[in-house]
């Protein structure tokens, strides 16, 4: 079923809405979840939270691309999940690619002042658009997707170590370009 | 955990995050780029060298039928710019090819199947003449006598070829960058429906236009040449074959009010065989007189007589 049509199942409240959703993405949504959390019952508790997400989000919202509105979905609900588990000194996976955006802050960590939310996220899109696309591309695959490094290497047909290369490269980019933009501060 | 930065990143442009995913890569294998650079070398070469080719049997094939003809004639140029016939060279030349029936068949010999005309017109630069037959158009340089370009006339697919008569006229701007096919219904009829194509000299592509997109840089009596109807009582220092056609194809009219042009003449045998044809550069003065030379007698020997 093309999505369009399932977004219409969305709006017009028709439950097979779920059952196409998880017919067309259900392995997609999993991989988003479980390269965060490493688990799959906790991916596929996700990926059920994701669905009741979609169904309460849509409408009023109506996604552009159908994909990206679920894989951000099922992003935030793992990383949410992952911090409980952190809060809850459950054990986490280790190393975990979310944890490699720490170097993107400075040593203090300390921002200016409380972070804009959209004011950042608008920044580091100005900042990726910037980049070339393929350091782009990895960096999103990496920080969005949590594709492991071998996946990513595959993809781009790099070396896994020019991966690393280019991520840390990033990360440093990224780091003086929060600076120079006043969210932070050396 | 908490870092802001992740949060951010999750709430990016869905275009940015699905093209990262989804897009392609600008990364190829080395050995698929090496397999394409391979794959587009040997076509390149494959076409060019085809084109070097059949370009060259093409001008080999013109050289060694120019060679075997007798005769001498001059021939004379008008210069657009100098305002004056001039003589380009006292050329062994031939008559003009014979005109065999044409064959409606497509017909893949370059010099054969000609049709039964030629039309052509001088370059403005007075040293090239762009003509067409039956079978193609062709770029002619008179001086050095070789033949440029060559353009098979089927891929134009312009009507009113092939059927036994001289179905177009060219013209060619004065910039010598392009020239315009006409083809009509009925050459007879001035209010003829008519089919414009327009050619690109300098690398053979063919456009079918309507009149308003002829250029500009085309002489302004372009539509009108093949009107042109000399005066058959006009005053002449040299008498007209009672063949003479009634029209002149593709002239040109100089800001001094003469016209030069083309004019082609056939001759057939009792069963309707063509079997003698002349093409030739006409000079028209304002007062009607004219002169006339033979020209490109050589380019299409074996049908010489």
């Amino acid at each position: 079923m093309e999505d369009k049509e399932i977004i219409q199942l969305f709006l017009d409240r028709d439950e097979r809405a779920i059952a196409q959703t998880e017919k067309k993405y259900a392995n997609y949504c999993r991989v988003v979840a479980y390269n965060i959390l490493l688990n799959d019952e906790d991916a596929q508790e996700c990926v059920n939270d994701a669905y009741l997400g979609a169904w309460n989000a849509i409408p009023p919202h109506i996604p552009d691309i159908l994909p990206m509105f679920l894989a951000k979905l099922t992003r935030r609900i793992a990383i949410d999940k992952l911090r409980k588990n952190t809060a809850k000194k459950r054990s986490v996976p280790s190393p975990f690619p979310l944890d490699e955006l720490e170097e993107c802050l400075p040593s203090s960590g300390q921002p200016h002042e409380p972070i804009d939310a959209e004011a950042l996220r608008d920044t580091i899109q100005e900042f990726l658009k910037s980049r070339p696309k393929t350091e782009r591309d990895i960096f999103i695959c990496r920080y969005f997707y949590c594709d492991p490094i071998a996946d990513i290497s595959v993809r781009f047909h790099y070396s896994q170590s020019k991966v690393k290369t280019t991520l840390f490269r990033s990360r440093e980019k990224l780091k003086k370009h929060l600076i120079k933009e006043g969210f932070y501060h050396e | 955990m908490n870092n802001p930065i992740i949060d951010a990143i999750g709430s990016l442009d869905d275009t940015i995050l699905y093209e990262a995913k989804y897009g392609k890569t600008n990364r190829r294998t080395a050995y698929s780029r090496a397999f394409a650079l391979a794959a587009a070398i040997l076509i390149l070469l494959a076409v060019g060298g085809g084109l070097f080719i059949l370009h060259r049997i093409q001008i080999d094939n013109t050289i060694a039928r120019h060679e075997q003809t007798p005769g001498k004639y001059t021939i004379t140029e008008f210069s657009f710019k100098k305002k004056k016939l001039k003589a380009l060279c006292d050329c062994d030349v031939s008559y003009v090819p014979v005109y065999k029936d044409t064959d409606p068949g497509i017909n893949t010999e370059l010099f054969d199947n000609i049709g039964s005309g030629i039309n052509g017109v001088v370059y403005a630069d007075a040293q090239k003449v762009v003509f067409t037959t039956g079978k193609g158009v062709f770029l002619y340089d008179y001086q050095n006598e070789q033949l440029l370009l060559s353009f098979d006339i089927f891929l134009f697919g312009v009507p009113g070829f092939n059927q036994g008569d001289a179905a177009s006229t060219i013209e060619v701007d004065t910039g010598g960058e392009y020239a315009v096919l006409t083809s009509c219904e009925d050459w007879s009829d001035p209010e003829s429906v008519c089919e414009y194509r327009l050619l690109d000299l300098t690398d053979g592509s063919v456009t079918q236009v309507d009149e308003t997109q002829i250029p500009e840089s085309f002489s302004p009596v372009m539509h009108e040449s093949w009107h042109y109807y000399p005066k058959s009582d006009s005053g002449s220092d040299k008498d007209l074959p009672n063949s003479w056609p009634s029209s002149l194809m593709s002239s040109y009219t100089d800001d001094d009010g003469k016209l030069i042009g083309f004019y082609t003449n056939i001759e057939r045998d009792p069963d309707g065989k063509v079997i003698v044809g002349k093409m030739e550069l006409v000079i028209v003065q304002p007062d009607q007189s004219y002169t006339t030379q033979r020209v490109f007698a050589g380019l299409f020997p074996e049908f010489a007589k």
